[in-house]
């Protein structure tokens, strides 16, 4: 109850010059028009609800899953104005990308300028960019679509994407079908996809395939990969800095007199392997 | 398109403008110009221009000074440290001649052998037939005897330096074979326009720098940096050469970042990059190892005299290649031809190894 009249003394003070007035309605407001998210606001639940009068017509801004016949009402001057402030009420900061594009295609369905909205400065500051990615989001697959409004996306993988063509989009909703990814492992399969789409070919995603065309490795650092891979077994051997240095972390565990006797005769075994490698690394 | 603020319309650099008719537009800030590559800003900055060129102490560096008279460059290579370095796309000239000079003089006063140089933050000759630094360095940088002063370029565009005493100035180039010219270097000078500009300066009895740098791995690159080599021997004789440098290609990640969102999508994405200690993305040390050792020895093998050296590399690469690690700054520095040549005599001014 404290912060919803905290929100509402903040809301009256920050739209004063709107005029706002709390009112009853007869029927509801509109609540669909505006709709472009899905978030619940915190404190609206009892608050009445802002909403927008414009052309006679009243329009919901906020709290758009609930019904309510008492709202405070705003008066801004055109529907642009009242999507501006609806997306204000949340706090254009916060808004996500999927958000954002809702926003870009209430603007193209109600033919408002998007560059109204209250763009914040990585949207604003990089518009043509900005514009162009929103532009190629309308035309992504539903199930890309709907992958990137269940993550909070960096801006700077959504731009990979809206470089992409329809081929590398289709690859890589087939890889978002065939693995899940995480965020982290989304990210790192755009900026492949991306480094190397004049390699890539069609929509279908084979991990093999891909593992091997975007393989950055060198010959030799296969060759390393391929030793180290064959020595962790019984004891793991690790380089933590990429191999800057030649420092190798050797770990194993033992639980008795004979498995430490075994991992003994292990390292001596892999003798040879360590060799390979710090010859590979010249510093043999 | 050139502006230049209020504040500059008196110095020197826009004097020039005028009397060459060369059309500027009048801004109050610097802010008040769009932030695109093709607008070039003249202001009036009362500050330091020379310092330390940055390094880590990881990565061996040398002791070059920085005179930043310029924030920008014309030219458009696609892995420019710039583009993650400054907040602008926009250039930005410095027409405050009065304090770039005090800067230089504050350097002389220190009374220590130094290597300078306006190559960091741009190119040093692109825009000279506009904002001519030759011109107004040459005569502070030839006054003192403990300065050598180098201008770096990806351009041809020498004729300002044709005219002045070469005494303690160095012209150098930035070297790739013209097929990574072509496909990262945008809007730069062909590999024998370059060639061609240095030949021309040495006749002229300047010293001459080549800074291989960033060496690329890509495609059949050993064999494409052997031939440019071959043909660098080929066209410019070993006496007018002061230094070399070789260094592979490494990046903050934020320049990986601003790599990928181009339009011309670069190679070097492709390449076996991981990310070394010093926070950049380096090519795997054992690749880059050998490629800088395999330079390294056909320059040796053909220019038996001239100083090469290793920009930002890690000691043991230095070890492993050359048998010695160069230390830092100071004591690196003083593996330099000006260096040695100044502190000839001085027992305390020599590294032995």
């Amino acid at each position: 109850m404290i912060l919803s009249c905290l929100i509402l003394k903040r809301m009256l003070k920050r739209f004063s010059a709107l005029n706002p007035i709390v009112k009853t309605l007869y029927g509801s407001a509109d609540r669909e028009t505006l709709r472009w998210t899905k978030r619940y606001l915190a404190g609206t639940d009892i608050l009445p609800v802002p909403a927008a009068e414009v052309d006679g017509k009243i329009y919901q801004l906020a709290v758009f899953n609930m019904e309510t016949e008492t709202v405070i009402l705003l008066a801004p001057g055109d529907i642009g104005q009242a999507l501006a402030l609806s997306v204000e009420i949340y706090g254009a900061d916060t808004v996500t990308f999927a958000e954002w594009l809702n926003v870009y295609k209430k603007c193209a369905e109600l033919n408002i300028d998007f560059t109204v909205m209250p763009l914040p400065s990585n949207i604003r500051n990089n518009l043509d960019a900005g514009l162009k990615l929103f532009a190629a989001a309308m035309r992504w697959n539903k199930t890309l679509a709907d992958w990137l409004e269940q993550k909070n996306i960096p801006w700077k993988t959504l731009n990979l994407l809206a470089e992409m063509n329809d081929d590398n989009i289709g690859y890589i909703t087939d890889y978002l079908a065939k693995t899940s990814p995480s965020l982290q492992s989304f990210r790192q399969f755009t900026e492949s996809v991306a480094d190397f789409a004049d390699k890539l070919s069609g929509s279908v995603y084979d991990p093999a395939v891909h593992a091997e065309v975007t393989n950055r490795r060198s010959c030799i650092h296969r060759e390393i990969d391929l030793i180290i891979s064959k020595i962790n077994s019984a004891v793991t051997a690790v380089n933590k800095d990429n191999w800057e240095t030649s420092a190798l972390h050797w770990s194993f565990v033992t639980k008795n007199a004979g498995q430490y006797n075994s991992i003994l005769k292990t390292l001596e075994e892999v003798f040879e392997d360590v060799r390979a490698i710090y010859a590979l690394l010249g510093d043999e | 398109m050139i502006h230049v603020e209020k504040a500059a319309l008196d110095s020197p650099i826009v004097n020039k403008l005028e009397r060459e008719n060369i059309a500027y537009a009048v801004v109050e800030r610097v802010e008040d110009v769009p932030d695109r590559k093709s607008e070039i800003v003249v202001l009036q900055r009362h500050e330091n221009y020379c310092r330390p060129c940055p390094g880590t102490k990881i990565y061996r560096c040398c002791g070059y000074y920085t005179t930043d008279v310029m924030e920008g460059c014309p030219f458009d290579c696609s892995y420019c440290i710039l583009q993650a370095y400054l907040s602008h796309k926009n250039i930005r000239v410095s027409g405050d001649t009065v304090s770039i000079t005090n800067s230089l003089k504050e350097i002389v006063k220190q009374g220590i052998p130094r290597r300078l140089g306006t190559g960091e933050l741009s190119d040093s000759l692109a825009l000279d037939g506009i904002f001519p630094f030759t011109l107004l360095l040459a005569p502070v940088i030839n006054n003192q005897d403990v300065i050598q002063f180098e201008f770096k370029t990806k351009s041809a565009n020498i004729r300002n330096l044709l005219g002045l005493n070469p005494k303690n100035i160095v012209v150098s180039w930035s070297l790739n074979p013209q097929n990574i010219i072509t496909d990262e270097e945008y809007a730069t000078a062909s590999l024998e326009d370059r060639l061609n500009a240095a030949k021309t300066c040495a006749e002229a009895g300047f010293k001459l720098a080549f800074h291989f740098d960033p060496v690329i791995c890509c495609n059949g690159y050993a064999e494409d940096y052997s031939a440019l080599i071959l043909r660098l021997i080929n066209v410019i004789p070993e006496y007018a050469v002061e230094y070399v440098s070789i260094s592979a290609f490494r990046a903050p990640s934020l320049l990986i970042d601003r790599m990928r969102e181009r339009k011309e999508r670069s190679a070097i994405l492709k390449g076996d990059l991981s990310l070394g200690l010093d926070g950049k993305f380096r090519y795997f040390k054992p690749l880059r190892r050998d490629i800088l050792n395999d330079m390294l020895r056909l320059l040796n093998k053909h220019w038996t005299g001239v100083f090469v050296y290793y920009c930002m590399e890690h000691a043991s690469v230095w070890e492993k290649n050359m048998g010695n690690d160069p230390g830092e700054k100071d004591e690196f520095e003083k593996l330099f031809p000006w260096s040695k040549k100044h502190n000839a005599g001085r027992e305390d001014a020599y590294v032995v190894y």
